[in-house]
């Protein structure tokens, strides 16, 4: 899958979770400063992401993930396995 | 189904579509499947208002009978069964056998059933208990059999996640919750899943031969002899239904003291005492059961109905689809195909010891409305069974942390939603603020520090608990130890209202007064706590 299609679908994952950002708030939104990006939110969120590119995310690596751009990143990595 | 999909066509869902509320009770935080549940909802037109249960809850909910309006959904995991096979709980003394596990397993299977409309177990493997591996398989094959002749469905080749299940307590990945949010909705709109409950019987040609108001009461027949013998067989078996906790009820379009008539006579094997209700008028069939449904707070899919006459047959299964109707015929093979249809809805597995009482239960209920009751008594008992211990102990500096984390990460059962900052910190541990936290435990393991609140002086200013304890309880016990502590007989209350502070919004409403003071009294009186359910350990005063 093209990184830019990988961009394209995850943005659009996290617009269901973080309703009313825009697109520079959902691009500099961090999990450890974010009052609304709490640790059940992280499980559904990882949980779509999975379910949306069908893959499966280790729970160390989804631990790690901070920023959109993470998410980005390592499904790009997990695609191309 | 992808996620996004899924998000689709939940868009898409007209607004006049039909809305169906439901309750899905897991043991884990089930937030995850709402999205994929609401679209295959939303793919047969309708839209899903879906209720959880507290994360952690399960137990609660199985042991609680209060009825309502919404259907039940239930996810399974063995552990919900017997949580000895939990993962997550590691490994304790629990002094328990085979045998002992194994009747656990059925009462909770019962209770299961009799809670759930509609739902799914997963037969994944639970944590092995036992030192020869026959007998752990045993256990598991054992509640695998129990759910499904309580008409369960069960999922087989559904991926166990252990590592996402310690990690987050959600058993499963991103991948398989699409898959089973499928098979969920299949087994919701299949409704195959409800167990029997009651037998409603008609009377004449049917619990005896012949016709009480042509015949009299010395001219029908019921003994073992002649015309009366498949009478008597169907009323032995019936008798051993009643034993077992099934609810026997009787309708027929006679005058209720004709309809009555026999039974008082005490020949038949059958007397009044066995029935929750003999009903005889001459309303239509359906129109009695359907009264008896509302009477009894019983579903009609739970309903089956037994009569001679195929014009009765027919009638109320079209004016009541939802329930089993079958028809009583001395023919031979008619007759034992309807044994063999009733042995099979009415599966002696799926009833414990424990329901041989319910018809008294019932004829009860009928007489008064003794439901809210019922349903608290048995949650005080499944509370007071838990044998909980709760310790708690003001804290320092060196050990506030893991408090403050509480206070900090706690959302739903969170006093004002206030965060400790570094600033906050200081400030309480400097102005001396007395810090409580409180640790519990339970025949089934410890659950850490779960209840954490700060103390000034007379009032509290912050206060969270754990989710994972909620309808515990825990929190009564808890306040009500650190008053008693601090000799005071009220505390007030630095209560804010949050979005998302709901449980704790529900407490204050209960328990405080206009100006957020918290009275001893108020939760001493709340019929769900009792203070003996709990093993407080709290240091005395300085």
């Amino acid at each position: 899958m093209e990184m830019q299609q990988i961009e394209s679908i995850t943005k659009e994952v996290f617009e269901c979770f973080f309703t009313n950002h825009s697109d520079s708030e959902l691009s500099e939104l961090k999990r450890d400063i974010s009052d609304q990006w709490d640790s059940m939110l992280h499980v559904n969120l990882i949980s779509a992401l999975e379910g949306e590119f069908d893959v499966v995310i280790d729970t160390a690596a989804a631990i790690n993930l901070n920023t959109m751009q993470d998410c980005v990143t390592l499904i790009s990595a997990l695609t191309e396995e | 189904m992808k996620f996004l999909e899924a998000k689709k066509t939940i868009d898409k869902l007209n607004d006049n579509a039909d809305i169906q509320t439901v309750l899905l009770a897991t043991s884990f935080q089930s937030d995850a499947i709402d999205i994929y549940l609401q679209a295959q909802f939303a793919l047969r037109n309708f839209k899903l208002v879906l209720e959880h249960i507290p994360f952690g809850n399960f137990q609660q909910f199985i042991n609680d009978n209060a009825k309502t309006d919404r259907r039940n959904l239930a996810i399974i995991y063995p552990w919900d069964v017997l949580p000895q096979l939990d993962w997550r709980l590691g490994y304790h003394d629990f002094k328990e056998d085979l045998e002992s596990l194994l009747e656990l397993a059925k009462k909770n299977c019962v209770k299961i059933s009799s809670r759930v409309d509609f739902g799914v177990y997963l037969d994944v493997p639970g944590k092995p208990i036992f030192q020869h591996d026959s007998d752990n398989q045993l256990i598991q094959l054992y509640i695998k059999r129990q759910l499904r002749l309580m008409g369960i469905n069960l999922l087989e080749n559904i991926d166990f996640d252990l590592a996402n299940y310690l990690q987050t307590g959600q058993p499963f990945n991103g991948r398989t919750i699409s898959l089973l949010a499928n098979e969920l909705s299949k087994t919701y709109f299949s409704g195959i899943v409800e167990l029997k409950k009651i037998l409603v019987t008609d009377l004449d040609n049917t619990i005896w031969s012949g016709i009480i108001g042509e015949d009299g009461p010395n001219g029908i027949q019921y003994d073992a002899e002649g015309a009366g013998y498949p009478h008597y067989i169907y009323q032995s078996l019936l008798k051993t239904y009643k034993g077992k906790g099934i609810l026997l009820a009787a309708v027929s379009k006679n005058d209720q003291d004709l309809a009555e008539l026999p039974f008082l006579q005490n020949k038949m094997l059958l007397n009044k005492r066995d029935f929750v209700a003999i009903i005889g008028n001459y309303e239509a069939k359906s129109a009695q059961i359907a009264s008896l449904a509302t009477k009894l707070n019983l579903g009609l899919e739970s309903f089956v109905f037994v009569d001679d006459n195929p014009l009765e047959i027919a009638e109320v299964q079209k004016a009541l689809p939802e329930v089993t109707s079958l028809l009583f015929s001395a023919d031979k093979d008619s007759y034992v195909s309807l044994l063999r249809v009733l042995n099979s809805l009415f599966p002696a597995e799926a009833f414990s010891e424990e329901d041989a009482n319910r018809t008294e239960l019932y004829q009860a209920k009928l007489n008064s409305d003794l439901a809210v009751q019922c349903a608290g008594s048995e949650l005080g008992d499944f509370l007071n069974s838990l044998e909980m211990q709760l310790s708690i102990r003001p804290v320092t500096d060196s050990l506030a942390d893991r408090a403050f984390q509480l206070l900090n990460k706690s959302n739903q059962f969170n006093l004002n939603g206030l965060r400790i900052t570094e600033d906050a910190k200081h400030k309480i541990l400097n102005d001396n603020l007395v810090v409580f936290t409180g640790s519990l435990s339970d025949k089934f393991g410890r659950h850490g520090e779960v209840i954490t609140a700060v103390v000034d002086r007379d009032c509290i200013t912050y206060l969270a608990m754990s989710c994972r304890v909620l309808n515990r309880t825990v929190e009564h016990a808890f306040i009500s130890a650190i008053m008693q502590h601090l000799d005071i007989n009220s505390i007030k209350m630095n209560y804010l209202e949050t979005e998302r502070n709901t449980p704790m919004q529900k407490f204050m409403k209960n328990h405080s007064s206009a100006d957020k003071t918290l009275e001893l009294s108020s939760l001493q009186n709340d019929s769900n706590f009792n203070y003996q359910n709990f093993n407080i350990i709290i240091p005395e005063n300085d």
